[in-house]
């Protein structure tokens, strides 16, 4: 009995713990909550903020230790620090947005840019002149961050969508690598040649029928936008139907691997056909190209994508931006943060190029390049040389289109759709998407 | 809080005094207790049962309530969250071909995950049934799966054991078959979630071994002495007595296997690919709730799966009623 008696005991002590527990909690969440509207423009730049983004592991290791330089700056400002994959970054920024938690400074993609801006989430940077200098940023950047006016995201990194090859491989091939401008029959009979010389088993190419950006290049080629400015789908049932069609043709010709090996396969660095020894080529943003390399212990090549029409179908985008809470508490200090970020040549020094050619003129001059960098730079700059703006953003309900296409080409590749209802799905799903 | 613990003592001290539970005559149902002394012992029920209640109203009620709201509502997380009345719901079953696609895959995946596991469970608990040198071991070993199955790890080494140059074919490859791409194959990318959830039967196993432990032993004795062979003592002995059993597993696990969701999100890079073959409810849910943001429908969903859900384990109590046998009729 006498047991029993200390069991009792021991429950309410527990009890008592739990209630002390939910009082500390409601006690914290007291301030987050009222005093949102507290910050002016007069305040010091000290305080706590926060900074969120999303990104591969070697992102993280370059920002986290660029973010030390800025703790050491700014002793009075207190950083908490959160990252996250690709995947799961985006779950949490809205389930943070909605739960009035916004990251006070947090990394946006042009996917996703126009959604928090058309309600209101995102901070107008304008205001934060004394802190942010945009000096030695160029004004086509702070454009494509700017909406009604309003400047919602710095583009923290240029980039282009390219195929990257893997170097010693054609290298043994023999095979020449085209230049800007060569069509997708150029491109079909190159992986035909590569088939030839390469070893048995291996294909020429990384089958990207299932991916939005390729997709979008090869509108591009034919003169089109997959998405037009009104932020409709440009591209007609046919077009699509033909995009399937051409995939199919190279499935059969065995240029690419077949349909099971590409669906099995995730879009990591490490299952990606270069890294299996499947396939010399495959599709990826170019400033993945120093982390891939690295991380394959390869060298590797940028080539750009192939057109319809003999104009180069790449444009420069945003890697993404650097945007600032709407509900911020500390504007000043989450700008000087931004400013770091953006301007100062350490951290540069330490973010280098991940998140692509850095938009501060100055920070790049700053560095001291490595090879694949250099390439990476030299195929951007060229790409913003051979002609087109900036990407500025993409609709509102973009965000969902990369599944939808994938589910079509996958479903179609794998023989549980025809052709009539893949193009059908994919055309009904993707306009009902983007009507939002 | 002394206040609390002092009536707690008291109350002790009083029950000290009855007689042993069992010989207490149970008050008939519907009436509340009169007694003091019940009434007492209900207070520090409550008392006790607050960290519990505390959770359940908390954590549970309350986010209950508000999907339960949000079903009827367009939400976006973004924006305030507007009335539609029961548009979710129709459009459900109306104009979402990937809800219905979602629905005939969980169901397929029930069907064949809840017979085989609990068919396997019973099989290996009758192996070890029997205690003797070593049968703890092996109780631990083949509960094992039940502790790492449904973590995130095992999901990821499972999509390797499974992928084209994985383990399995490259068993099969040793009889001469061609290797399939068991993820990847619309075809057979679900056997491999039913795979892999067949895998978890210990906690079912545990449970069966519990139950049959239950058995009196004279009653196979019994039916030794009227000539019955091994098949017919299970049959006649084992299977009526461990009846309640086979009904609990049965409602338990018809329930987890409609909530499955980690290792399909994770074998199909939470896509429910290839072609949608493996898009388990929960995880069609998922994608409605977190990837394109409509948490409205999401709720919608959610709300249909527990009506799906209770639906089926009223079906369980109602059919096997008849043929379960509890020792106390």
């Amino acid at each position: 009995m006498e047991v029993f008696r200390r069991w009792r005991a021991v429950l309410a002590l527990c009890l008592a713990l739990v209630l002390v527990a939910c009082g500390q909690g409601t006690s914290e969440d007291e301030p987050a909550t009222t005093g949102t509207e507290a910050s002016s423009d007069g305040e010091v730049e000290s305080g706590s903020i926060r900074i969120s983004w999303q990104g591969p592991q070697e992102r993280h290791n370059v920002t986290n230790a660029a973010l030390d330089i800025f703790k050491s700056k700014h002793p009075d400002i207190e950083l908490e620090i959160e990252f996250s994959g690709e995947d799961s970054y985006w779950e949490r920024l809205a389930t943070e947005t909605a739960g009035g938690n916004m990251p006070d400074v947090h990394s946006q993609h042009v996917s996703y840019m126009s959604d928090y801006a058309a309600r209101g989430a995102l901070y107008d940077m304008n205001q934060l002149g004394d802190v942010l200098d945009l000096s030695s940023i160029d004004d086509r950047l702070k454009d494509a961050g700017t909406f009604d006016g309003e400047l919602l995201g710095i583009p923290y990194g240029i980039t282009a969508h390219s195929l990257f090859y893997d170097v010693e491989m054609i290298e043994q091939t023999g095979v020449e690598i085209p230049d800007f401008g060569y069509t997708w029959d150029e491109f079909e009979q190159l992986l035909t040649e590569l088939v030839d010389k390469l070893p048995d088993g291996m294909y020429g190419s990384q089958d990207f029928s299932g991916h939005d950006s390729p997709l979008m290049q090869w509108a591009r080629g034919k003169g089109k936008l997959l998405y037009t400015s009104d932020g409709e789908l440009g591209i007609t049932a046919d077009d699509f139907r033909e995009w399937l069609e051409m995939w199919q043709r190279f499935r059969d010709q065995g240029l690419v691997p077949p349909a099971e090996v590409t669906a099995a396969s995730n879009f990591s660095v490490e299952e990606a056909p270069i890294s299996q020894g499947l396939a010399p080529i495959e599709y990826r943003a170019a400033n993945q190209l120093q982390a891939a390399a690295t991380q394959l212990g390869k060298e590797l090549g940028l080539m750009a994508f192939p057109t319809s029409n003999g104009e180069p179908p790449m444009y420069a985008i945003a890697t993404g931006y650097w945007s600032i809470a709407a509900d911020t508490d500390n504007p000043q200090a989450a700008g000087v943060l931004v400013d770091f970020l953006l301007n100062d040549p350490e951290g540069a020094a330490e973010l280098r190029l991940d998140r692509g050619i850095p938009p501060s003129s100055a920070a790049l001059e700053s560095l001291d390049l490595e090879p694949a960098e250099q390439t990476m730079v030299d195929y951007v700059n060229r790409v913003i040389a051979e002609g087109t703006d900036l990407e500025k953003s993409r609709p509102a309900g973009s965000g969902e289109i990369e599944d939808i296409l994938r589910r079509a080409a996958e479903g179609y590749a794998l023989g549980s759709l025809t052709l009539d209802q893949a193009v059908d799905q994919f055309m009904a799903e993707a306009s009902e998407a983007l009507a939002g | 809080m002394r206040r609390l613990l002092a009536s707690a003592r008291r109350s002790r001290r009083k029950s000290e005094s009855i007689d042993v539970p069992g010989t207490v005559e149970v008050p008939s149902p519907g009436r509340p207790p009169r007694s003091g002394r019940l009434g007492n012992q209900g207070r520090d029920a409550f008392f006790f049962l607050s960290p519990w209640l505390l959770g359940l109203s908390v954590l549970t009620m309350v986010p209950m309530g508000a999907s339960l709201y949000l079903s009827f509502t367009d939400y976006d997380l973004l924006s305030s969250p507007e009335w539609v009345g029961f548009e979710n719901f129709i459009r459900m079953f109306t104009s979402d071909p990937r809800y219905l696609t979602s629905v005939r895959v969980t169901f397929i995946y029930v069907a064949l995950t809840v017979p085989l596991k609990l068919m396997i469970a019973l099989a290996v608990a009758l192996i070890l049934r029997r205690t003797g040198r070593g049968s703890g071991v092996y109780r631990a070993l083949f509960y094992l799966p039940s502790l790492l199955g449904g973590s995130v790890a095992i999901a990821m080494l499972w999509r390797q054991i499974f992928g084209i140059n994985g383990v399995v074919n490259r068993f099969t490859g040793v009889f001469g078959f061609d290797p399939v791409s068991w993820i990847s194959d619309p075809d057979v990318s679900l056997l491999v979630l039913v795979a892999l959830a067949v895998w978890q039967f210990g906690t079912p196993m545990v449970v069966f071994i519990a139950g049959l432990s239950q058995i009196p032993l004279d009653l196979y004795e019994a039916a030794r002495v009227d000539g019955a062979n091994r098949w017919r003592q299970f049959w006649h002995v084992t299977l009526p007595m461990l009846s309640p059993v086979i009904l609990f597993n049965l409602i338990f696990q018809i329930i987890i296997s409609f909530q499955s969701f980690t290792s399909a999100a994770i074998i199909s890079g939470g896509r429910g690919g290839p072609a949608d073959t493996t898009l388990l409810y929960t995880l069609y849910l998922y994608q409605r709730g977190f990837t394109t943001f409509d948490m409205g429908y999401a709720s919608a969903m959610a709300w249909i799966l527990l009506i799906i859900i209770a639906f089926f384990t009223a079906l369980a109590f109602k059919f096997t009623s008849r043929f379960v046998y509890y020792e106390g009729e």
